[in-house]
């Protein structure tokens, strides 16, 4: 389409060409100029942009997996200080994550258990930093949360601000980037 | 100039079409070599807990789902130890799990291309036994969980031996292209998990426990009141030992550490642009209460090298000869080394806390690392290179050697 457009407007410049003096020609051209240095702005915008997006989320697909594989073997290790330390579950996703502005709380940090089910697994209980201790399902206990045969789930979800006035305008000030990983709990 | 702009603009956006199909797909293959690790482990574990092949795959599936891939998409094969499929549940030696799925494309369909297939490859088993290989240039002590983990295409090389105290199902786990070269790789009874293209050279064997091996070392002692040090944002300048809360160099000011003790109760850090450089220095990573002990598990002093340069060693006199990095046994905050320029000459002893090791340049450590827990991100490259009489030689300087105990 672009380029059958391209071809009309070969012959629209060849017939201004005819008919108007150089100085209206670089006038046209001034104009072309204008309108396509905003599309070529924007799409390296979205390059940019899109970019900037996907290695913040390879960043966070890492620092998941890294608490997950922790989680592994610290199924309690929990803390809910602001900065945890790297012997806990927290610890390790967050430094792993470091530079991303992700804090320690329920929103932003998810430290899931679940037991098998069919087709799905069954959200057993969680970790709550707000509450400072292990939240069970009903029915649940920690004690069976976290005894082996089951699995633990670290999610994040993590507000990432947009650089361009333009996709903030159109997408808001942020987006929400999200990335989960899940292991087994092992005996 | 129109049509130029034309045929120019299809090529654009055919590339930027490109970057955010192929960013995408990147994002698949880190999802599907999760689930992937995830499941080989889930089947090996439910084996070992004397699960049936009927069971171990449902494990495995179970882990499948809840790392966002389907069932449908994940194959487990039972090996036995000479590597032909098995059907008995008490001849499998290793679990393998392949995830093969097809990711739809968002731009690439203008090109014929409407889906890419994505798959990913994770092994599980025992470890064999074998002899002990200590002393070790990598110890790590957190004694279960992942405690020596790389992410995708990062390397771990050294020509000593590495030794994990992990006794979980995956004391060492790698992700895809990933590789550690050793002369010898120890887990305390633990298991491994390898990503497709990733190695581990020579096999794991199982390795008794490893002790803190200086347990009478003390922490040294300084007294007076703790300095908070910020640099200015450009220039240089240098700074004495002594008691600090904090060191923090930002801007593009390039910092020495003059020789000596540095005793730290928050962290030091460097942010991009910065330098730190410091010889016959030893830093003590300590708590806000020191001299007091840290309570097992603080967040106390920790390391966050994030500038162009960072470049310590340790003095080669002195109760502290060798050492470069010391932590309070019960400080577990952790370090981030993401310089551009990183060269640490001296043993780093901090068996509570975890170091991380960013992506950037390669980085060499003239020195061992006894450490709670190591990481290594995405591309890092981390080489090691302890050298007899540059590294700690223990309390007792006629000990002749690092003793890392069985």
């Amino acid at each position: 389409m672009i380029f059958i457009l391209g071809v009309r407007q070969v012959g629209l410049s060849f017939i201004l060409a005819l008919r108007f003096p150089p100085s209206a020609r670089s006038g046209q051209a001034l104009v072309e100029f204008a309108l396509t240095s905003v599309l070529l702005a924007l799409l390296l915008l979205g390059a940019v942009e899109f970019g900037l997006l996907f290695a913040d989320e390879l960043q966070l697909e890492g620092a998941v997996r890294i608490g997950a594989g922790w989680a592994e073997g610290h199924p309690s290790a929990w803390s809910s200080a602001s900065a945890p330390p790297s012997n806990t579950i927290q610890g390790q996703v967050l430094s792993s994550a470091a530079g991303l502005g992700l804090t320690n709380d329920d929103t932003d940090l998810g430290v899931l258990y679940y037991r098998p089910g069919n087709p799905n697994p069954v959200l057993c209980g969680r970790y709550s930093a707000s509450a400072g201790q292990f939240v069970p399902a009903s029915g649940s206990t920690q004690t069976s949360c976290l005894a082996a045969g089951g699995l633990v789930k670290i999610s994040v979800s993590d507000p990432t601000a947009l650089i361009s006035p333009l996709f903030r305008s159109q997408f808001g000030p942020t987006v929400n980037l999200q990335a989960a990983a899940a292991m087994p709990l092992t005996p | 100039m129109l049509p130029l702009v034309a045929i120019l603009s299809t090529v654009l956006i055919g590339f930027v079409g490109l970057v955010i199909d192929s960013g995408s797909v990147s994002q698949s293959q880190q999802q599907a070599q999760a689930a992937a690790d995830a499941a080989a482990l889930a089947a090996f574990s439910n084996l070992s807990s004397g699960g049936t092949l009927s069971s171990a795959t449902g494990f495995a599936g179970t882990l499948a789902v809840a790392n966002g891939i389907p069932i449908s998409a994940l194959t487990v094969t039972f090996l036995d130890a000479s590597g032909a499929v098995t059907a008995s549940p008490t001849a499998v030696a290793e679990v393998a799990a392949r995830v093969a799925i097809s990711r739809p494309t968002y731009f690439l369909p203008a090109l014929g291309i409407d889906s890419v297939p994505v798959s990913a490859l994770a092994h599980a088993g025992a470890v064999g036994t074998g002899p002990a290989p200590a002393p070790c240039a990598l110890c790590l002590f957190s004694g279960s969980g992942t405690d020596l983990s790389l992410l995708v295409s990062a390397s771990l090389s050294t020509g000593s031996p590495i030794i994990s105290d992990s006794t979980s199902a995956r004391g060492i786990g790698l992700a895809s292209r990933a590789s550690i070269t050793a002369s010898a790789v120890g887990i305390a009874g633990g298991g491994y998990s390898l990503g497709s293209g990733s190695t581990i050279t020579p096999t794991p064997v199982v390795q008794a426990a490893v002790a803190d091996p200086w347990p009478s070392l003390a922490a040294p002692q300084i007294s007076g009141t703790a300095v908070n040090y910020t640099s200015p944002s450009s220039g240089s300048g240098s700074i004495n030992p002594g008691l600090y809360s904090q060191i923090s160099v930002v801007g593009t000011f390039s910092l020495n550490l003059t020789p000596g003790l540095y005793v730290l109760t928050g962290s030091l850090s460097t942010t991009a642009g910065a330098a730190l450089s410091g010889t016959g220095v030893s830093v003590y990573l300590a708590c806000p209460g020191y001299p007091t002990a840290c309570p097992s598990g603080a967040a106390g002093g920790g390391i966050a090298a994030g500038g162009s340069s960072f470049n310590l060693s340790a003095p080669s006199t002195g109760s502290l000869a060798g050492m470069a990095i010391f932590a309070d046994r019960g400080n577990a905050q952790g370090s981030v080394i993401s310089a551009g320029t990183t060269a640490i000459g001296g043993t780093w002893y901090a068996i509570g806390s975890s170091l991380q090791i960013g992506t950037g340049t390669p980085i060499q450590f003239d020195a061992n690392l006894l450490l709670a827990s190591l990481h290594l991100n995405r591309g890092a490259q981390l080489a090691l290179n302890p050298s007899g009489a540059g590294q700690y030689q223990g309390p007792s300087a006629s000990a002749g050697g690092v003793a890392l105990l069985p």
